[in-house]
């Protein structure tokens, strides 16, 4: 790993002295009702599971959808509330958002409001362990740590990780567990830079940069489902691609990386993939228009950049 | 009666039998003398209901039993009274009636046991007679019953209907008197409905019956592949392919409580059962040894998109303080999934043990072994449900991926692990039967098997195979079912970097007999093909003999090298160098290419390899691909008797450019 700060103390969660208040956000875009059902369902019995060991108190879920309609009537909302009641969480609010905000402006909406010691940021199309919460929330006893992610199944993201320290370069925004005083420290995600994709890489680089440290958990996990295709070669989201090349240059700008972002530019104009074209097209008329995004880490002190990624991998699933 | 039980048709009767030491009374009375107490008194009672002539009655009598004849045909009682026995005229289809006479017959006597031998078969209402007389039994010092009833499913009624004959007889198996017909199932289930539980059994065994007429029918004579197929079959599907009849003792049950289970332990099926059963069972095998991957797999099957199955978490020689922590990990996940587990305890025994009970507690329609560092993408069981949509009743086989893990030492109360290789797809994308005769080349988390091949066919996993016990079922369940394919990738067969594995695990001396021995028992059976799969087999041998032919000419091309240098040494070359250099090249070539053939065909373990067809293939177009070039080259004329070869190959392999 890079970048490591100097002082590493050894991970050992310790047992909570006072159990933590918190909150799961979800944000929905044309979820499908079942998977988001399967979802409410295993994330409320690992918060109860915690609940119950006296790890977390007072747990609640609130949703916002940034779907064109709303997703569900308000029967289905009711069904929803009455299981998450039924095991003592409160399923406090269901926002529809009326316009497609993307992942981290969100997030940052359904945020505003929130008090709780911590705030997981979930995707719906996840099925939480039941000792999710359990595993996580114990990581935070530590007062260095700013931000913990879980492991994903099937698939395990390939991002290293230090196995005594557990830092990583960054944590992933499918399950991702932070303070919620940081996030508003910070003013949430960076959704004026990234709509989809790096959102939760420029996250937890900001959170490193205010001094905080982002650790994996592998203990903790959750069902994250992937597809290969009958090579076993990983295939991304129909959104992936596009939004992540996007993405991927304005963070590369936004961390001081002008080697990368010529580098990036270089590999997407040779690029016979027509989103890549776009990616630079896009990055470009934010030059013009004066939105790239601030730069931070002039001195590389958080930002990893190891060919196009943001940690190093144990291995490659584009290989 | 059975007219195969050494008749003695005196008199034109044709129900007059006597006993010997090698017919069917003898195994009656070993199972009377042997489990019956020996008698208080010398008027303790054996009645033999339906009893003919009373070919047991004086081995009653040597026992130290006073013998009951009771028999509605006045010839055989009058012949028992001849011979000094008590006998009374009874008509038990009037159940009432008959066992109110027997009572008054047997007055204050004690009553030790019933017989009734090749009754119950005669009757419409046998199965009320016998819970009548468990009743009675319990009334009379706890008696016991001894029953001998025909067995309906011998191997040769079974042959019989293959050839579409039922052949009803004045005796034998299919008596024509016989009016309710009996598998073990179906008397055992009729027993334990009437209140009697069974003892003990001495089934009598007759590997010629009286059906086997016309004997040398093809589905009935000895040694016969289509006979030797039909017989394993059968053979495999239960413990009475050649039960004549079934001997058993039973006493009266007390607990009240029939046998419950499956649904064949009903005298009467409800076929409902069938309909309304989930779509499958999935069997995790763990020792408890990874809590942290056993987490993980059950998690990927909490997360199925189709939740229509049940989990058999099979919890192998697991000591208890670790089944404590496995019971209280699977009542942490929501009860929609937890209430679909079924922890099973299994002790003793190799790796087969837990998958043998597994399958015989499955109540799913398919069976799906999915073991404890293995995982299913959410689409896993949703997949192979439209496969059975489609093709219902065939082994199910989705696409798989392999995945190297190592442990991960850390803080943290269980240890972890992660991956370290992207997941990649060594197995054939379509299943091909006679490959995986050479060896196992799909691992069980990719395969769903029909339920019905444990349980009504009897398949087992081999608890004498130390390991590859999948591989023998699959060649076996493959046959009889064939395949039903897809290549989607739906799970990750994760194979350790060290550690438990049983590669590592088992030594491999070990893996080569263990092959040996499943090949062994492969060769010793007719074996099924599935339709158009002759051409298959015409390929790998042409292509065999292709291949032998380039070996023959591998000499001639090392003998033409050999001339080529001697000249290259005298001055006088007449070839180029670039052909000899290709020569050289081809002949080595083929010789590593048989050298990893070899190689292959010694190596353990069930790691893809390529073997068969394939191999052949490979083998027989690169050397057509080298032959080419060698064509192209000034030397040409040097590999003449190459020529010939080349386009054979390129004949059968067809993909191949062209001269």
């Amino acid at each position: 790993m890079q970048n490591k700060p100097l002082d590493q103390p050894e991970m050992s969660p310790a047992q909570s002295n006072s159990p933590k208040s918190i909150r799961v956000q979800i944000v929905l875009y044309d979820t499908n009702l079942s998977t988001l059902h399967s979802c409410i369902e295993s994330i409320s019995v690992a918060l109860h599971n915690a609940a119950i060991k006296n790890i977390i108190c007072n747990p609640s879920i609130v949703i916002g959808d940034c779907s064109a309609g709303t997703l569900f009537s308000d029967d289905t909302l009711e069904q929803f509330k009455n299981y998450t009641s039924s095991m003592e969480v409160r399923l406090d609010d269901y926002i529809h958002f009326g316009k497609n905000l993307g992942f981290g402006g969100g997030h940052n909406k359904l945020v505003l409001k929130a008090e709780e010691d911590l705030c997981l940021i979930l995707n719906p199309d996840t099925y939480s362990s039941p000792q999710l919460i359990t595993e996580m929330v114990p990581v935070f006893d530590d007062p260095t740590i700013g931000i913990v992610d879980a492991k994903q199944l099937p698939l395990e993201h390939p991002k290293s990780y230090d196995p005594v320290t557990m830092e990583t370069s960054w944590a992933l925004g499918a399950c991702l567990m932070i303070r919620t005083s940081i996030m508003h420290e910070l003013g949430g995600f960076d959704d004026k830079s990234f709509f989809l994709y790096c959102e939760d890489v420029d996250l937890s680089w900001r959170t490193k940069l205010l001094g905080w440290r982002v650790v994996h958990w592998p203990h903790a996990k959750i069902f994250h489902d992937k597809y290969l295709d009958e090579d076993g070669v990983f295939i991304p989201a129909a959104s992936e691609p596009e939004y992540s090349a996007e993405s991927s240059l304005l963070l590369a700008y936004k961390y001081s990386r002008d080697d990368i972002v010529d580098k990036m530019i270089d590999a997407f104009l040779h690029s016979p993939a027509r989103f890549h074209q776009k990616a630079v097209d896009a990055f470009h008329r934010r030059q013009r228009d004066g939105t790239l995004p601030a730069r931070l880490d002039a001195e590389h002190r958080v930002g990893q950049f190891i060919g196009f990624d943001f940690a190093e991998h144990r291995f490659s699933y584009a290989d | 009666m059975l007219s195969t039980v050494f008749p003695m048709q005196t008199d034109g009767y044709k129900y007059q039998f006597q006993y010997t030491e090698d017919s069917l009374y003898a195994q009656v009375m070993r199972l009377a003398e042997k489990y019956l107490p020996v008698p208080s008194s010398d008027d303790e009672l054996i009645i033999d209901i339906g009893c003919g002539w009373g070919a047991v009655a004086e081995q009653c009598r040597q026992l130290g039993f006073t013998y009951l004849g009771c028999d509605l045909i006045p010839e055989g009682l009058d012949n028992l009274k001849q011979r000094g026995f008590e006998s009374m005229i009874v008509d038990i289809s009037d159940i009432d009636a008959f066992i109110s006479a027997l009572k008054q017959q047997i007055g204050s006597r004690q009553v030790a046991a019933f017989l009734m031998l090749d009754v119950l078969e005669h009757l419409v209402n046998g199965d009320k007679l016998v819970a009548a007389l468990s009743d009675l039994a319990k009334e009379y010092g706890d008696a016991r019953i001894i029953m001998s009833v025909p067995n309906i499913a011998h191997y040769e009624l079974a042959a019989k209907l293959l050839m579409g004959r039922f052949d009803i007889t004045p005796t034998g198996l299919l008596d024509q008197t016989h009016v309710v017909f009996y598998t073990s199932e179906r008397l055992t289930a009729t027993m334990s409905a009437a209140g009697w539980r069974e003892i003990a059994k001495d089934d009598y065994i007759m590997y010629e019956s009286d059906q086997r007429f016309p004997a040398l029918a093809p589905t009935l004579a000895p040694n016969t592949p289509l006979r030797k197929f039909l017989v394993n079959i059968r053979d495999t599907a239960d413990d009475y392919a050649f039960v004549n009849q079934f001997v058993r003792i039973y006493a009266p049950d007390d607990s009240g409580n029939t046998i419950k289970g499956t649904i064949d332990n009903k005298p009467v099926i409800d076929k409902k059962y069938f309909a309304n059963q989930t779509f499958a069972s999935v069997l995790v095998r763990t020792t408890g040894s990874r809590i942290g991957t056993l987490h993980d797999t059950l998690l990927s099957l909490a997360a199925q998109t189709d939740q229509d199955f049940e989990v058999l978490l099979l919890c192998h020689n697991v000591p208890s303080n670790t089944f404590d922590v496995i019971c209280e990990l699977i009542n942490s996940f929501p009860t929609s999934f937890s209430s679909r587990i079924n922890i099973v305890q299994v002790s003793g025994g190799g790796r087969s043990r837990p998958l043998n009970v597994g399958t015989r507690l499955a109540k799913g329609k398919y069976t799906i072994i999915l073991d404890d560092d293995d995982l299913a993408f959410g689409c896993w069981i949703e997949e192979f449900h439209k496969l059975a949509d489609h093709w219902p009743g065939q082994v199910l086989r989705l696409g798989v991926a392999v995945q190297h893990l190592e442990d991960q030492p850390g803080p943290g109360e269980y240890p972890s692990y992660h991956t370290i290789s992207r997941p990649y797809c060594p197995y054939p994308k379509k299943f091909d039967l006679l490959s995986h005769l050479h060896e196992n080349r799909t691992p069980p988390c990719a395969l769903a098997y029909p339920t019905s091949l444990f349980q009504y066919l009897g398949i087992e996993f081999g608890e004498d195979l130390p390991v590859l016990e999948d591989w023998d079922v699959l060649v076996r369940a493959t046959q009889l079912c064939g395949v039903a394919n897809t290549t989607k990738v739906c799970s990750l067969y994760r194979q350790w970097k060290s550690g438990d594995q049983s590669t590592a695990v088992h030594s491999p001396v070990e893996w080569m007999d263990t092959r040996k021995k499943i090949l062994s028992t492969i060769e010793s059976l007719p074996i099924l093909l599935p339709p158009k799969y002759i051409n298959n087999i015409r390929k790998i041998n042409d292509l065999e003999q292709v291949v032998k032919s380039l070996h023959a000419e591998r000499s001639r091309l090392m003998a033409s090298l050999s001339r080529i240098q001697m000249n290259d040494d005298g001055g006088t070359s007449s070839a180029d160098p670039h052909t000899a250099a290709l020569i050289a090249s081809a002949a080595a070539n083929l010789d590593a290419r048989q050298k990893e053939r070899e190689q292959l065909e010694n190596s353990p373990g069930n790691t893809p390899q390529h073997i068969g067809y394939e191999s052949w293939l490979e083998v027989a177009s690169v050397f057509a691909a080298e032959l080419i070039q060698i064509k192209s080259s000034k030397g040409w004329k040097l590999t003449e008797p190459l020529r010939a070869a080349g386009r054979w190959v390129r004949r059968l392999t067809g993909n191949l450019p062209r001269e």
